[in-house]
C-alpha cells in the first residue's frame, strides 16, 4: 500500500508540474464557467447530479489515459522493477486519476452548490455521491483499456468498440437523436432492434447498459426500485472486474518503453 | 547467481536470442559483448523482468528477484525532478524509508559523484550525469546483483575509470555485476567472466582469464619482405600472414608449429630479422574471431 501511495504522489507531481497537468484544471473550471455558472436561473437537482457526475466520470477516463500514456515511457522502466507486482503500478495510475478527478469534482460541485435551485438535502447527497464514485471508478477503469500501457493485441480496439456501443445505445434509450453524419448509421440500431435474428445482440447491450441507465436514474429525482438503487455498487464491480482484466494484461506485457 | 537455461526471446519473426544457457557466479563481473542486436539488452530486461521468454528459464538465485540494482542503456528520468527528489522516490518506492533511506541517497550521491548536484533540477543534467544518476539509482537499495547496459555510454575518461573503480569496489564487496559494452577495454580490465553473442546465440563464455590464457601468436619483424617470399609465406598455413607493407609477418596460435621452417626460410632469402616476439591475443582478437569467424 505504501508504494502505491508513493507512486501516486510521484505520478500527480510528474502530471501537475506540466502543461497537460496545467490544462487539465484549467478544464474543469472552464467546465464549471460554461456549464454551471453560465446557466441561466441556476441549475436543477437532476442537472447538478447528472452533468457534474458524467462531466467527471470521463474526466477521470481521460486522466486516467493521459497518466498511463505519461507512463508508457521509459522513465518508467527504473521504478517498475523495484516493484513485487505489476498490478501496483495500475492500482497507482487509476487511483491518482480518481483522486484528481475526485478533488476537481469537489470543487467545482462546491461551486455548484451556490447555483443549485433549492437546498441540497442528504437524502439528495446519499442518491448522487455514489453514483459519482462508481463512474469516476469506472472511467478509470475503462481509461486503462484504452491506453497504450495497457493494450495488448486487438484489447483496445475492443475497448473502444464496447465503449462505442455503451454510448450509442445510452444515447438511443434515452431518446438522443445522432445528428448528422451519424443520421446516415440509424439503419443499424434500427435492424438490430426490429430483427428477431438479432434480439441476443439486443439483449446483450440492455444488460450492458442497464447499470449506466439505473444510476443515472438513481441520480435523478425520478423513483427508483431496490434493484436499481444497487447500480453504483454493480458500477463499481464492473470497474474491478475491467481493473483485474487490465492487470491481467499488463502483466504478461513484454515492456518496450519508447525513449521519447 | 543467475542460471539461464535454452532461454528464447522472439519479436514477431525476429528471434533475439536462441537456446541461450549460460551460469552467472555470485561476485563475479560478467561482460555480456557482441555486435549491435546480439541480444544483449534482450538479455538483460529478461533478466529484470520487462520480457517475458517464449521458452526456457532464468533462475534468480539467493532470492536477489527484489534485490536487484537495473542502470538501462540510456536511462531517462522525470525532467522536472530534482535529483535527490527523484533518488528519494526511487529509494521510497524500493521500501526504503527515514534514516535509512536519506543515508542511501546520500551515499549513492557521493558514490557516483553527484554529490555537488543534488538539488539540480534533472533538465539540467547533462548525458554523463544522466548517466551517473542512473547508477545512483541503482545503488540505492545496496542490491547485492546489479545489471548495467552500457554503464560506460556517454562517459568521459575520467567518469569511465571512476565507474570502472566503483564497479570493481562493489564486486569486492560480494555485490554480483553483469553488464554489457562494446567496450572491451573496459571489460578487459574489470570483467572476471565474460560471454560473447551472437546472432542471438551463447558464441563463447567463461573466466575472462581462460578465454584469453590459450590464445597467443607470434609476430616476426622484418626489414622488408619481398613479394615472392611473402606468397611463399603463405604457403605454409593458412594462419601465416605477412603485413601489407611487408615489415610483420603473424602467426596465429595453429601456425605456431610453421615457425621454425619459417625462419629458416627467411635467413635463407637473407631477410634481416628485427624481432621475434610472443603476443597473447586481446580481446578484440578474441571478440573479432568469434563474431566474424
Amino acid at each position: 500500500m505504501r508504494q502505491v501511495w508513493i507512486l501516486i504522489t510521484y505520478l500527480l507531481r510528474e502530471l501537475l508540474r506540466s502543461l497537460t497537468g496545467a490544462l487539465v484544471i484549467v478544464g474543469g473550471l472552464a467546465f464549471y464557467l460554461v456549464a454551471i455558472h453560465s446557466v441561466t436561473g441556476g441549475v436543477d437537482r437532476d442537472y447538478f447530479g447528472l452533468v457534474i457526475g458524467g462531466f467527471f466520470g470521463v474526466v477521470s477516463l481521460v486522466l486516467t489515459l493521459i497518466i498511463a500514456d505519461r507512463s508508457y515511457r521509459s522513465t518508467s522502466y527504473l521504478l517498475l522493477y523495484r516493484l513485487s507486482s505489476r498490478a501496483i503500478f495500475l492500482a497507482a495510475i487509476v487511483l491518482a486519476a480518481v483522486l484528481l478527478t475526485g478533488v476537481l469534482e469537489i470543487i467545482v460541485a462546491a461551486l455548484a452548490l451556490t447555483r443549485l435551485s433549492g437546498p441540497l438535502t442528504a437524502e439528495m447527497a446519499l442518491d448522487i455521491l455514489p453514483v459519482w464514485i462508481s463512474l469516476l471508478a469506472l472511467g478509470a477503469a475503462l481509461g486503462l483499456h484504452v491506453s497504450e500501457l495497457v493494450r495488448r493485441g486487438w484489447s483496445r480496439t475492443v475497448a473502444y468498440g464496447v465503449l462505442a456501443v455503451v454510448l450509442f445505445s445510452l444515447n438511443q434509450r434515452q431518446g438522443g437523436a445522432p445528428a448528422g453524419f451519424a443520421d446516415k448509421f440509424n439503419w443499424i440500431p434500427s435492424l438490430i432492434a426490429d430483427s428477431e435474428r438479432w434480439k441476443w445482440a439486443n439483449d446483450l447491450v440492455d444488460v450492458l447498459i442497464w447499470p449506466i441507465a439505473a444510476a443515472v436514474k438513481v441520480a435523478r429525482a425520478t423513483p427508483y426500485s431496490l434493484l436499481e438503487s444497487l447500480s453504483p455498487a454493480v458500477l463499481l464491480l464492473v470497474a474491478m472486474v475491467l481493473f483485474w482484466l487490465a492487470v491481467a494484461l499488463f502483466g504478461g506485457k513484454d515492456l518496450i518503453l519508447p525513449e521519447s | 547467481m543467475i542460471r539461464i537455461t535454452d532461454l528464447t526471446k522472439r519479436y514477431g519473426d525476429v528471434t533475439a536470442l536462441q537456446g541461450l544457457s549460460l551460469t552467472v557466479p555470485a561476485g563475479s563481473i560478467y561482460g555480456l559483448l557482441g555486435p549491435n542486436g546480439s541480444g544483449k539488452t534482450t538479455l538483460l530486461r529478461l533478466i529484470v523482468g520487462y520480457l517475458f521468454p517464449d521458452q526456457g528459464c532464468i533462475e534468480l538465485l539467493d532470492g536477489v528477484r527484489h534485490q536487484l540494482g537495473f542502470l538501462p542503456e540510456r536511462p531517462r528520468f522525470p525532467r522536472r525532478f530534482g535529483v535527490r527528489e527523484y533518488l528519494v522516490t526511487a529509494g521510497q518506492v524500493g521500501s526504503l524509508s527515514g534514516g535509512p533511506l536519506a543515508r542511501s541517497v546520500d551515499a549513492a550521491l557521493e558514490r557516483t559523484g553527484l554529490g555537488q548536484m543534488a538539488d539540480w533540477r534533472i533538465a539540467a543534467c547533462s548525458k554523463g550525469m544522466l548517466q551517473r544518476l542512473g547508477l545512483a539509482q541503482a545503488l540505492l537499495t545496496r542490491p547485492n546483483l546489479l545489471l548495467l547496459d552500457e554503464p560506460f555510454g556517454g562517459l568521459d575518461p575520467a567518469a569511465r575509470a571512476a565507474m570502472r573503480h566503483l564497479l570493481a569496489e562493489l564486486s569486492r564487496a560480494g555485490k554480483t555485476v553483469v553488464l554489457s559494452t562494446h567496450q572491451l577495454g573496459d571489460v578487459t580490465q574489470l570483467c572476471t567472466h565474460i560471454a560473447i553473442l551472437s546472432e542471438g546465440r551463447l558464441a563463447r563464455s567463461g573466466l575472462l582469464s581462460e578465454v584469453l590464457a590459450p590464445r597467443s601468436r607470434v609476430v616476426i619483424e622484418v626489414d622488408r619482405l619481398p613479394e615472392l617470399i611473402a606468397w611463399q609465406l603463405r604457403q605454409f598455413h593458412p594462419g601465416v600472414t605477412p603485413s601489407p607493407d611487408g615489415t610483420e609477418i603473424h602467426l596465429a596460435e595453429d601456425a605456431l608449429s610453421a615457425k621454425p621452417a619459417i625462419l629458416r626460410l627467411l635467413l635463407d632469402a637473407r631477410i634481416d630479422i628485427l624481432r621475434v616476439a610472443e603476443e597473447s591475443a586481446t580481446l578484440e582478437d578474441v571478440y573479432l574471431e568469434t563474431v566474424h569467424p
